[in-house]
């Protein structure tokens, strides 16, 4: 495995970005209720953290050090400004459920703390790997979320408009604390305990 | 140096965005309809029709038209114009008048005050000390808590009955008088309603040492006995007559026949209190 490979791996277990960094659990917990929304956000964080990594790294040899986080949130703003753009001309059903949280990718902690940690240092195609793994690893843990959410929360599955099951008893008396936040911290931290537990993901 | 680099940076992100600004298209497809039901509606955002502001209650009608008959938007329906513009927005035809509910109170004034109160003076202070300070626990107690919020200046305090008086041609329906009114007397009818009945005493609530006054509902039955039309149908578990518009034809005898001057003529009910106002 290249350097290319061992960058891109890194992102989807050792430093998943929600369960060992813990990072960018705003829109973790926000965003996870429906399969829908965590794929639509994790298009968002796709765009806007490949951009910020490969323009971050492009430029990281004449940035003065003193200047850099101005600089990072001033690429990323672009980039979110952007991203806001293109999703409300041409998915604006995507830019409705997300709301708020879309701009807020902006101040999201995985992109600048990937930008601060990584980009700022590495060259660019080692900077897209770790891009690709990070969003990779961010779109996994939230489709976990998601699917244990939504079922619980709502009783049944369905992406897109496409309706898998409805379970029986819990499609009509959902968990509701499910779709809530705190529902989410629950889920958060299941996961994270479980994974911690049988050894899967360990903290760097 | 340091300020350079920003700057060129700074001025290098703005072209990003507004390259992409001029080429993405500003319709945005899906929220054309939203647009033009906005730009119909009043703009005021004074969220009566339960909606968060008027932009909101555009995209809930561009999902679902038929919901403008069950929430209407009680400015558009006051103008013509706009009604018929929203009509065509919306491709379905509406009938303004049946629509426009008009706030009625429940209460015909006059209950005797059992003591003096000089608290705060607003009926939401005034009705959490023991339901008010009149005889009747549901009675009027004319502190202008609805007069405030009513946004048309439709509802006045007649001084002689101490009661508030809703003025028909002035209400637009929006309803926030009857969320205001802490007794619970203002109600949203139908602009068509014939009798009004002016009480509100429920003898199933009854508040130990408070009972109904000299002015209110006896639950008699007169009125349902003396209506040759059948119009009237009685209410047992409230004790209160029910009026049918439909089959009612304002003969009057129901009116008439109330020992306790309870029920009155909706029609006159704007009418009365300006002619009451021009006597005092």
């Amino acid at each position: 495995m290249g350097k290319f490979g061992k960058e891109f791996a890194k992102g989807l277990i050792l430093s998943n970005p929600v369960f060992v960094l813990a990072l960018g659990l705003c829109p973790a917990l926000a965003i996870s209720t429906s399969i829908d929304n965590a794929l639509g956000m994790t298009l968002a964080v796709l765009i806007v953290l490949l951009g910020s990594n490969i323009i971050i790294a492009a430029i990281r040899g004449f940035v003065p050090s003193i200047t850099r986080i101005p600089i990072f949130i001033v690429v990323i703003a672009t980039l979110v400004t952007v991203v806001n753009l293109i999703f409300h001309a041409y998915l604006p059903d995507m830019y409705e459920s997300l709301g708020i949280f879309l701009p807020l990718v902006v101040v999201n902690c995985i992109i600048l703390g990937r930008a601060e940690a990584f980009a700022s240092k590495n060259p660019i195609l080692h900077s897209i790997a770790d891009a690709l793994g990070i969003t990779v690893g961010f779109m996994l843990a939230l489709l976990m979320i998601s699917f244990i959410r939504q079922i619980l929360g709502t009783g049944s599955l369905s992406v897109f408009g496409f309706d898998f099951f409805t379970l029986p008893v819990l499609g009509e008396h959902p968990i509701v604390i499910f779709v809530l936040p705190y529902g989410a911290f629950l889920i958060i931290g299941l996961l994270m305990a479980l994974f911690k537990r049988t050894g899967v993901m360990k903290g760097e | 140096m340091i300020i350079g680099i920003l700057t060129a940076i700074g001025l290098a992100c703005g072209l990003i965005i507004y390259m992409v600004h001029i080429k993405v298209p500003q319709k945005v497809k899906g929220l054309e309809k939203t647009e033009e039901i906005n730009s119909i509606l009043p703009g005021m955002n004074c969220g009566a029709c339960g909606y968060p502001g008027c932009f909101g209650y555009a995209q809930a009608l561009a999902k679902d038209p038929d919901l403008v008959v069950k929430t209407p938007c009680s400015q558009v329906l006051q103008d013509a114009e706009k009604l018929e513009q929203l009509e065509k927005a919306l491709g379905i035809t509406l009938d303004a008048s049946e629509m426009s509910k008009k706030a009625l109170v429940h209460c015909d004034g006059n209950s005797e005050v059992i003591c003096s109160y000089s608290g705060v003076q607003t009926c939401k202070a005034a009705a959490q000390l023991l339901r008010g300070y009149k005889k009747c626990p549901y009675a009027c107690l004319g502190l202008d808590d609805c007069v405030k919020i009513c946004p048309q200046g439709a509802i006045s305090i007649d001084p002689e009955k101490n009661v508030a008086i809703v003025d028909p041609e002035e209400c637009t329906g929006c309803g926030l008088c009857v969320v205001e009114c802490p007794q619970d007397l203002i109600e949203l009818v139908s602009p068509g309603t014939k009798i009004a009945f002016l009480c509100s005493y429920k003898p199933l609530k009854n508040i130990p040492g408070r009972e109904r006054c000299d002015f209110g509902c006896i639950h008699c039955r007169k009125c349902f006995k003396a209506c040759e039309d059948e119009a009237i149908e009685w209410n047992k578990e409230l004790a209160i007559p029910e009026f049918n518009q439909e089959k009612c034809t304002l003969c009057h005898k129901c009116i008439e026949v109330c020992e306790q001057n309870t029920l009155a003529d909706f029609t006159k009910i704007g009418k009365g209190k300006e002619a009451e106002l021009v006597s005092v």
